[in-house]
């Protein structure tokens, strides 16, 4: 057995809603898809869609699909709601990262100001950008192995430029529509064999989202458990 | 030798051999601190049980984290294989290496929850709820956007991860705390072999292990920077700081005293002499420390040069009067310095012993060890510099008392003005130096493995440094129940807002009882484990998803471990899990939590509050607040106390307000000046320094006493007291500098903070002292107080009269008796004033000081009776039946010539007031020359007691006219007595008498010249119980030759040879209190 490591998971959650990280800024100099998907994001300061995600882990024999609705706005808001009737939510404003299981009442809370670096700000630099703002950032963490044109769309293949990142985080997909640039569906491929894909639909430009959708206050009755490893053994800080 | 010396000498030997076998090096910081607080008792039992404690850390950084990984890695890997050095080195948690460890570590947990717990697990596998309890994981598993909760339930469907409360799972869910948030920055965590017990052993394991890891590939290109610390490291370099400290400390301070010295002496064996004392003292001290404490900490190693730095006080001091008293042999010297040294070395020796009731013991220590070299310094220099000097060292005589320097006291006086000012603006503008409460006066103050962890509890411990709870109990039982009493304080401090957070190792805690019941269930479940595999599989689950649920189940399969086995699963995870928060020693049990407090602050209620239950509250930001404390209280008791008995010191020494005033004003200005120059340093007190203040005040009173002894000795005359008191003090304050300063580089804050401080008061003082005080003493009238060269101040009208009742109360015998004891007691506390008396007498004992100094306690006992006597006489009541005409007696017809009167001349022996009584009824008309008595009062009281007796009093000095009336009773045929033996002030004949120079009244002279009348020497010494009128043969001259001043001279001169017989015959009858013989620079001294 090999369980899953830690920073994994959060690789693995960090991917899933990068996934609706709807303009990856490709600069990959020279690709004429990149660069216009890049340009067709600039007016983009909000957008909303449903999809469905589709996780396929080692440990289930089949995969298992939710539905579920998604908020973002620029630079770095997004809100997930996954199940219906919900049963996962993650809110991010700015480097506020909220998870909230409303059946069992937990929330986890996360300080992204602490992840400067590796793999998990590689993933979570899917996030970050949202709709693209710093494209060289971006470029600099990942590279573009292939984009293909299937059926009136874009597929774009991406892999994190840091070996220490493709450990854990082995590839990235992104489709996009041909026509207009949107984005229709993204996948990532973890080391260990998982694959979480979404497939949006109803995708919305620039609507009008409340900042209540950002709310990253842990709501009332909620028990929380945050980042901080308080039961981790410790080191003296002393002599 | 004698039979005592021996038996010393054996003792000696003994102590230094049980020293030398006892004496070890203490590197534990928790050694310098008081047991009594509940912080430092949980301290100490963390650092000496918990695998974290003891533990070396690697702290790896580099720029990439995939490369800072990889090195971490290497470098576990590279130092696993040196098992001779290593018992373990985990760069990850362990179970990421051996996740197979996982399951039995969860087994055992479930079965020491309590039945109730572990039974409704084992309900939601129940054959019923087991494909509910399947399909809640399922739907977690497509809905969660939890990472732990993702990463659990993927491999643990079945939910025993999930233990009620928390638990291993919440550990494991973490990364143990191995690397920081962005992955450059990591740790490494090395468990030694074999550096317990000995600090060089620690030294030398460091050294390998740095010798590993330095041949890394990535420390070597230096694409990783590795950097040291945990306990191994502060081991082994604080012990490395010590020797330092040690060797650094003693060198510096011998090589300022050598310097020092020889700028004084210029000679070199004295100063060979000096050093190999002081080598002796510091190994003779270290071996005692050794066999009383057995182990020297950090601070108390630091006595070393803060002894030498007091030590050689003593032998500058014996070595300066061995200078001056060329001829005392050893023994006289010896007897002559001892009580002065004795007195020193014990007050000093006293106040550092007073550190023990500062409430620390590393003080307490340094005070001890200090105290028992001072006694062991004092005793050998004594020894070795009151053996006679080589000819060749003996300097010349000096030159006379120097010329005052005038422009002193006002520049002095404007200085103290202007340093007032100056350190009370700074005070007020800047504030005093403020209290440090933390424990950093206790941490090296330049060391690696502090830096290191600094930066690994900045980098790895984001929410700060936590506080511990040691939980300490004779059982598990005992520890379990004392863990759940502490929960429930710790639950009510969290709901009082004083605690933000806890975790008690509960979950890790052996419960057997419930194992025992827990057993069955868990057996019963193993049992169906098919039957669960395939309803797993069967809900869409793959046979990965159950790995660790067959584990599980084998290891509740496995038979139990013996009663006499470890309570924990034994595999390496759970053993590396159980060791940071679970120890036991001998029959202690401790088991390790941690807590936030909120905002970080101490919270003394709920420490004693917990402490009452053998809980340990502590951390080392808890550490200096509660320290500070339990140290403050008891510095301010100690403060007063050698505050009390320094006013009683300056009390005894000086008895006058006035001086003791001086004295505390000089200590308190310096006070002044330390704390306006700790401002403008930047510096503030600390728990250490702290205990600087009684120290300073018991070693520093000792500088302004010297300094207006010298004073009044020297008549106010500041250059003579710079030439001698301030040579002398100088030596001593360069040497407790050099002493105290040496160890401002001291490895330890703490002690470079408390030796700085000391250092600086040190100078303060010596400034003060010298520099300033003298004009204060001056100023406040100084110069016009009695001093040693003066009167005593008991010597008082007020005194007087009292005195002229007790010959009305008390019989004769009696009265005589009371006034000699009252005069020895006076002897034996103004030890200045029978060193005066017995300096006097030296002539007259053939230059025998041990002669000289017994007849100086005989001459208080006769000067007691002599006094006892003229209080009857004054008194009014008839003393001629006690006085008798002896040798030599002549009556008035037959010493007068025509026309020429009779000069009666006598000197300060016997009871020479009693010739006039006697004599005026013989029929000699006789007038008394006086000298105006010291005191207001006393004179005019006096001579009405005279007159009452029928004997004229002429006070001379005060009438100018008085020699022309002298003279005209001479010439009338009339007696005249007076003393010969004490010249006023300005009017002195320089005489040869008892072969030595002396200073004569040349009255006599000038009225022989004057008159031409009949001079006679008398004399008056108690035989018996009564007194003996002796006269000399008059005194022949040729009045002609009397016109100049040498001729006169050497009349006087003649006359007062006359009376060398009598006084040899009985020097404890001749009454001189003030020095009688001209100044000879004899070097004063700080004794």
């Amino acid at each position: 057995m090999k369980p899953l490591p830690p920073s994994a998971a959060w690789l693995r959650v960090a991917a899933l809603l990068a996934a609706v990280a709807t303009a990856v800024p490709l600069r990959a100099a020279g690709n004429p898809v990149v660069a216009s998907w890049l340009r067709s994001q600039t007016n983009v300061s909000a957008w909303s869609a449903d999809f469905v995600q589709t996780r396929r882990l080692p440990a289930l024999a089949r995969p298992l699909s939710s539905p579920g609705h998604v908020w973002f706005a620029a630079p770095d808001r997004f809100r997930w709601e996954l199940g219906d009737p919900v049963q996962s939510i993650a809110v991010r404003r700015g480097d506020a990262l909220l998870v909230l299981s409303p059946r069992l009442k937990r929330a986890e809370t996360l300080d992204l100001r602490a992840i400067a670096r590796g793999p998990m700000r590689d993933a979570m630099a899917l996030l970050d950008t949202g709709f693209p703002r710093d494209a060289g950032q971006f470029a600099a963490r990942f590279e573009v192995q292939s984009v293909r044109e299937v059926s009136g769309r874009f597929d774009l293949e991406l892999r994190p430029r840091d070996a220490g990142a493709r450990r854990l985080l082995s590839g990235l997909g992104v489709s996009l529509g041909t026509n207009d640039f949107a984005l229709m569906a993204t996948e990532l491929r973890f080391a260990d064999g998982t694959v979480l894909r979404n497939d949006f639909t109803n995708a919305v430009r620039n609507p009008v989202v409340g900042p209540e959708r950002f709310e990253t206050a842990v709501p009332e009755g909620y028990s929380v458990s945050g980042s901080a490893r308080t039961n981790a053994p410790q080191k003296t800080p002393g002599p | 030798m004698s039979h005592r010396r021996w038996i010393w000498v054996v003792l000696a030997v003994a102590v230094a051999v049980v020293g030398a076998l006892r004496l070890r090096f203490d590197v534990d910081v928790l050694g310098l601190l008081p047991d009594a607080v509940p912080e430092v008792r949980g301290l100490a039992a963390y650092q000496r049980h918990f695998a974290s404690g003891q533990q070396l850390i690697l702290t790896v950084s580099g720029s990439d984290p995939t490369a800072t990984a990889d090195a971490a890695r290497d470098l576990a890997l590279s130092l696993r294989a040196h098992t001779n050095l290593v018992r373990s080195a985990e760069w990850q948690a362990p179970w990421l290496e051996h996740p197979s460890d996982i399951p039995e570590l969860l087994g055992w947990l479930w079965l020491n929850r309590s039945p109730g717990e572990f039974a409704a697990f084992a309900d939601s596998l129940s054959a019923d709820r087991l494909d509910a309890t399947l399909a809640a994981s399922r739907d977690t598993l497509a809905t969660s956007l939890s990472p732990a909760e993702l990463a659990r339930v993927a491999n643990d469907p079945l939910g025993f991860a999930r233990l009620p409360g928390g638990g291993v799972p919440e550990w494991a869910g973490a990364d143990a705390g191995f690397a920081g948030a962005d992955g450059t920055f990591r740790m490494v965590a090395v468990e030694p072999v074999g550096t317990s017990g000995n600090y060089r052993r620690a030294i030398r394991w460091l050294a390998d292990v740095r010798g590993v890891v330095g041949a890394v590939p990535a420390v070597q290109s230096g694409a990783v920077r590795v950097r040291y610390t945990g306990g191994p490291s502060f081991a082994a370099e604080i012990a490395t700081g010590m020797e330092g400290d040690f060797g650094s400390s003693v060198a510096t301070t011998g090589l300022v005293i050598a310097a020092l010295f020889w700028f004084a002496h210029r000679s070199w064996k004295p100063l060979l002499r000096l050093l190999a004392m002081l080598a002796l003292t510091l190994v003779l001290a270290l071996l005692a420390g050794g066999a009383v404490f057995g182990a020297l900490n950090v601070v108390g190693l630091g006595f070393a040069a803060v002894l030498l730095g007091l030590v050689v006080d003593y032998g500058l001091v014996t070595h300066q009067e061995r200078v001056a008293a060329p001829g005392l042999s050893p023994r006289e010297l010896r007897r002559e310095l001892a009580p002065a040294l004795g007195w020193a070395a014990a007050t000093t020796a006293g106040t550092f012993l007073a550190l023990a009731f500062a409430g620390l013991p590393g003080l307490a220590q340094l005070g001890a060890l200090v105290a028992i070299g001072i006694v062991l310094g004092a005793a050998l220099m004594l020894w070795q510099f009151s053996q006679p000097l080589p000819t060749a060292a003996i300097p010349a005589a000096s030159a006379p008392n120097p010329a005052p320097v005038h422009w002193y006291p006002r520049a002095a006086l404007a200085a103290t003005g202007l340093l007032f000012l100056a350190a009370s603006i700074v005070l007020a503008v800047r504030r005093p130096p403020a209290l440090d409460t933390s424990a950093a006066p206790l941490r090296p103050r330049q060391s690696e493995a502090y830096e290191a962890m600094e930066e690994l509890s900045r980098r790895l411990l984001r929410a700060g440094d936590p506080a511990w709870v040691v939980v300490s109990g004779p059982d598990a039982a005992t520890v379990a129940s004392r863990m759940d009493a502490a929960r429930a304080r710790l639950g009510a401090a969290r709901d009082a807002g004083i605690v933000r957070e806890f975790v008690l190792p509960t979950d890790l805690w052996p419960n057997p009882g419930a194992a025992m019941t827990n057993r069955g269930v868990a057996l019963g479940l193993s049992g169906r484990r098919d039957g669960i595999r395939d309803a797993a599989l069967a809900a869409g689950f793959t046979t990965n998803a159950m790995t660790l649920a067959d584990a599980v189940f084998r290891s509740w399969r496995r038979e139990p471990s013996p009663a006499s086995a470890s309570p924990w699963p034994t595999n390496a995870t759970a053993r590396w899990i159980t060791r940071q928060a679970v120890a036991r020693d001998g029959g202690e049990w401790f088991a390790l939590g941690m807590v936030r407090l909120a905002d970080d602050t101490p919270a003394p209620a709920l420490v004693a509050d917990l402490a009452r239950d053998h809980v340990w509250l502590t951390g080392w930001s808890l550490l200096g607040p509660a320290l500070v404390r339990h140290v403050g209280g008891r510095v301010g008791w100690l403060t007063l106390g050698v505050g009390a008995t320094l006013v009683g010191c300056l009390l005894l020494t000086f008895r006058r307000f006035r001086e003791v005033a001086l004295g505390l004003s000089a200590l308190a200005f310096s006070g002044l000046l330390v704390l306006a120059a700790m401002r403008v340093a930047g510096w503030s007190w600390n728990l250490m320094s702290l205990v600087a203040i009684p120290l300073l005040l018991g070693t520093s009173v000792d500088s302004t006493i010297h300094v207006m002894l010298a004073m009044r000795r020297h008549a106010g005359n500041l250059r003579a007291v710079w030439r001698t008191t301030g040579r002398a003090l100088l030596l001593c304050a360069g040497a407790n500098l050099a002493g105290f300063g040496s160890l401002a580089f001291s490895s330890n804050a703490g002690l470079a903070s408390l030796d700085l401080v000391c250092a600086l008061g040190v100078t303060a003082v010596f400034f003060v002292s010298l520099a300033l005080l003298p004009a204060w003493w001056l100023a406040s009238g100084g110069g016009d107080q009695p001093t040693a060269a003066a009167p005593s101040s008991l010597y008082r009208t007020a005194w007087w009269r009292l005195a002229l009742r007790l010959p009305r109360i008390l019989p004769r015998p009696l009265l005589g008796h009371a006034a000699a004891a009252a005069a020895l007691a006076y002897a034996a506390i103004r030890p200045e004033r029978r060193r005066i008396v017995a300096r006097n007498l030296l002539p007259w004992c053939g230059g025998d000081r041990r002669m000289a100094a017994r007849a100086a306690w005989r001459n208080f006992a006769a000067f007691g009776h002599k006094l006892a006597d003229l209080w009857r006489y004054e008194a009014g009541i008839d003393v001629l039946p006690l006085v008798r005409p002896g040798a030599g007696w002549l009556t008035p017809d037959q010493v007068r010539a025509p026309g020429r009167g009779v000069l009666l001349v006598t000197v300060h022996l016997g009871n020479w007031e009693f010739g006039a009584p006697l004599l005026a009824k013989a029929g000699w008309p006789l007038l008394v020359l006086t000298a105006a008595e010291p005191a207001v009062g006393l004179t005019e009281l006096r001579r009405d007691a005279r007159a009452r007796q029928g004997v004229r009093t002429l006070v001379v000095g005060n009438d100018p006219f008085a020699f022309v009336e002298v003279v005209r009773w001479l010439d009338g045929g009339g007696t005249v007595a007076l003393l010969l033996d004490r010249a006023t002030s300005g009017h002195a004949a320089p005489v040869s008498w008892c072969g030595r120079p002396f200073l004569a009244s040349p009255a006599a002279a000038e009225l022989a010249r004057a008159t031409g009348c009949v001079v006679v020497p008398v004399v008056l010494p108690r035989v018996g119980h009564g007194y003996e009128v002796r006269m000399l043969a008059p005194v022949e001259y040729d009045r002609q030759s009397l016109g100049n001043r040498a001729a006169r001279a050497e009349f006087t001169g003649r006359i007062l040879r006359a009376f060398e017989p009598a006084v040899r015959e009985c020097p404890d009858q001749w009454f001189h209190f003030v020095p009688a013989w001209p100044p000879v620079e004899d070097g004063d001294s700080p004794a």
